[in-house]
């Protein structure tokens, strides 16, 4: 299998994984390079921490390699989801189990008293969908993902997971109205 | 949300060029809508652009990476290492004790051989209790067996008389057992069969002072008295013993026993009779395999043949020669090269590579690792130990244990062979072996200790 060329299509990535499955090192290389970034990505909106975010990244490729013989050669990348997004699940379970400091209010929030950026303003507006539609908008909208492979991720119809990303999509639009408004005056 | 669903197929890149029309129609007439078509535009556009921007912890994730990969390589390692010491293991701790273990379980069914010849020994061990019994009493019994001298004179219902003259002429004790050679087994009481036979049978019992009733010594509450008749067929022993008899509170003490046939086989089952001519056999044997056993599922044995050549050195024991082959089925690893070299026809100064195995020198463009079954035969030649141990009517039953060395390292197998005489000399053979042994043919074989389970059938010449 060569390993350095560019445009690699879903079977031959899934032949890598089968690879990797059985213990190939330069095969595990080589999908951590297509899919490190993507995965610390998903980790960081679906967390929103660094911090958290880090560790649940780490943690979902350290279970890729150790379940790696329950990967039945299907679709890598489905399953690197899913097991990304369970991973996230179980931190935010964990969170809400714990009572943080930032979460207190007499604490300093700079967002809440600040103006802030546009960036910043479409992250914290979508922390507050919820995580159902959340996760869906983030695999569709931001990790481009077919609904269909949206929908092995989640365990969900496919038309189930289309509902959902359109829900996020029309709530994400109320919650940014104020600051699309913003931009389309000064523009 | 129906009024959005085809802003949204527009922003999933899944629009036909109909729909494209209707939707600019829509919201030509539907200013609402067509804002949030630029609403939902600008999202869009903002978040590639966050995705664009964001910052990656390259040190974090390249160094979680190499963690992960130098964890692989270090299980890889580890994983070569069990399975070296698994194959060690199941070379020193599996086959040599199934070596041992068959030989010791061999020895144990030749030994154990039930077909000894009944009638040798009776006639040594008779005498010897006789003397015994003299020795004991001082006075001397002469032992007056009519036993025949081999197995074939007995025949059904024959009458086997034995007779101890005491010193006195007058005392005459004649003990006859009725032989049933049809019906001698491990558990036939021939002391039931024992009746003491005088001229007369009403003669009381004290007209036979050398032997009591074991009545007498089983049972003081029943004594046997002067008019008890020797009628009744109670075991007998020899008087000058009973005192024996009772300390060891056992009536079928073997010094006494009534029953010398029994008795011999359970105290002498060591024994074997030494036969003077020994016979030359020559046996060939084919084979099918019927099972794979053992730890070498993955490869298969599909056919074997054995010739042997051995002496008959004790009644139905052999010591000879064996060699034979086995066509043998390997799965190993198939290593395939592909070499290429620089094309001379290369495309605006860039050169092609093509494919092309037939240099050596030409570096290797890729490598493909597979799995191939290859057809091996295995030669072996060892030495084998035969013993009949069962005889039903003509055929006989026997074991043969072999153990052989081959190019590749050690066989054993276990035979059970069932062989009927067809005409003198030549035997027909049916049976199973079980083998197991060591072979490889080049380090990529997969598995090395091998063991088949197999139908045999064959000949056997015997001169």
């Amino acid at each position: 299998m060569n390993f350095d060329k560019k445009n690699i299509t879903k079977e031959e990535i899934n032949e890598i994984a089968k690879l990797f499955s059985n213990g190939d090192v330069e095969a595990f290389n080589f999908l951590y390079k297509i899919y490190s970034k993507k995965v610390y990505r998903f980790c960081l909106r679906m967390l929103e921490s660094d911090y958290v975010a880090k560790d649940a990244f780490q943690e979902t490729f350290i279970r890729i390699y150790e379940y790696r013989s329950s990967f039945n050669g299907q679709n890598f990348e489905c399953w690197l989801y899913t097991t990304a997004r369970h991973t996230c699940i179980n931190y935010i379970r964990r969170r809400k189990n714990t009572t943080s400091i930032d979460n207190i209010e007499v604490s300093f929030n700079p967002k809440r008293h600040l103006s802030i950026g546009i960036k910043e303003q479409i992250e914290e507006k979508l922390n507050q969908l919820p995580i159902a539609l959340k996760e869906a908008f983030i695999l569709r909208d931001m990790e481009d993902l077919a609904y269909d492979q949206i929908a092995d991720i989640l365990q969900i119809d496919l038309s189930l997971a289309k509902v959902r990303v359109h829900r996020a999509r029309l709530k994400l639009k109320e919650l940014l109205k104020p600051l699309l408004k913003e931009i389309n005056e000064a523009t | 949300m129906k009024r959005h669903n085809l802003l949204f197929r527009y922003l999933d890149g899944e629009i036909t060029r109909d729909e494209d029309k209707t939707l600019r129609d829509i919201i030509k007439n539907d200013p609402e809508l067509g804002e949030d078509f630029q609403s939902f535009l600008e999202i869009d556009y903002q978040i590639d652009k966050i995705n664009n921007e964001t910052e990656y912890p390259e040190d974090f994730i390249n160094e979680v990476g190499l963690k992960i990969s130098n964890k692989i390589v270090l299980d890889n390692e580890l994983s070569i290492m069990r399975k070296q010491v698994r194959r060690q293991y199941a070379t020193r701790f599996v086959l040599i004790p199934a070596l041992i273990a068959v030989v010791f379980f061999t020895f144990l069914i030749s030994i154990q051989n039930p077909e000894i010849n009944l009638l040798t020994f009776s006639n040594q061990t008779l005498k010897s209790k006789t003397n015994s019994i003299s020795s004991t009493d001082n006075k001397k019994f002469i032992h007056q067996s009519n036993l025949p001298n081999n197995k074939t004179n007995i025949t059904k219902n024959s009458i086997i008389n034995y007779t101890f003259n005491s010193e006195e002429p007058t005392q005459l004790q004649k003990i006859e057992q009725n032989i049933d050679n049809q019906s001698i087994g491990d558990n036939t009481d021939f002391s039931s069969e024992l009746s003491i036979i005088s001229s007369n049978q009403t003669d009381s019992i004290n007209q036979y002072p050398y032997f009591v009733s074991t009545r007498q010594t089983e049972n003081n509450d029943d004594p046997l008295t002067q008019n008890d008749k020797i009628t009744d067929k109670h075991k007998f022993i020899p008087k000058q013993m009973q005192s024996n008899a009772l300390s060891n509170n056992n009536p079928y003490n073997e010094e006494f026993s009534i029953n010398p046939i029994i008795q011999n086989i359970t105290s002498n089952i060591f024994q074997t009779t030494l036969i003077n001519n020994s016979n030359i056999e020559i046996n060939s044997l084919f084979g099918s395999d019927v099972a794979q056993i053992g730890v070498s599922s993955a490869n298969q044995i599909v056919s074997s043949f054995t010739q042997s050549f051995a002496a008959e050195i004790f009644a139905g024991t052999s010591l000879g020669l064996e060699t034979g082959f086995m066509e043998f089925k390997a799965n190993t690893k198939k290593i395939t090269d592909i070499s290429a070299k620089p094309s001379k026809s290369g495309l605006n100064g860039f050169s092609l590579l093509e494919q092309d195995n037939n240099s050596s020198e030409n570096p290797v463009l890729i490598r493909i690792e597979g799995i191939e079954v290859i057809n091996q035969r295995i030669f072996w030649v060892g030495f084998f130990f035969e013993r009949n141990f069962l005889n039903i009517q003509d055929i006989n039953i026997s074991s043969r244990i072999s153990l052989g060395a081959t190019d590749n390292g050690v066989i054993s197998s276990l035979k059970l062979l069932a062989k009927y005489n067809l005409t003198r000399g030549i035997v027909l053979t049916l049976g199973t072996d079980a083998r197991i042994f060591e072979g490889s043919f080049n380090e990529n074989q997969i598995n090395r200790i091998n063991s088949a389970f197999s139908l045999i059938y064959g000949v056997k010449f015997t001169f």
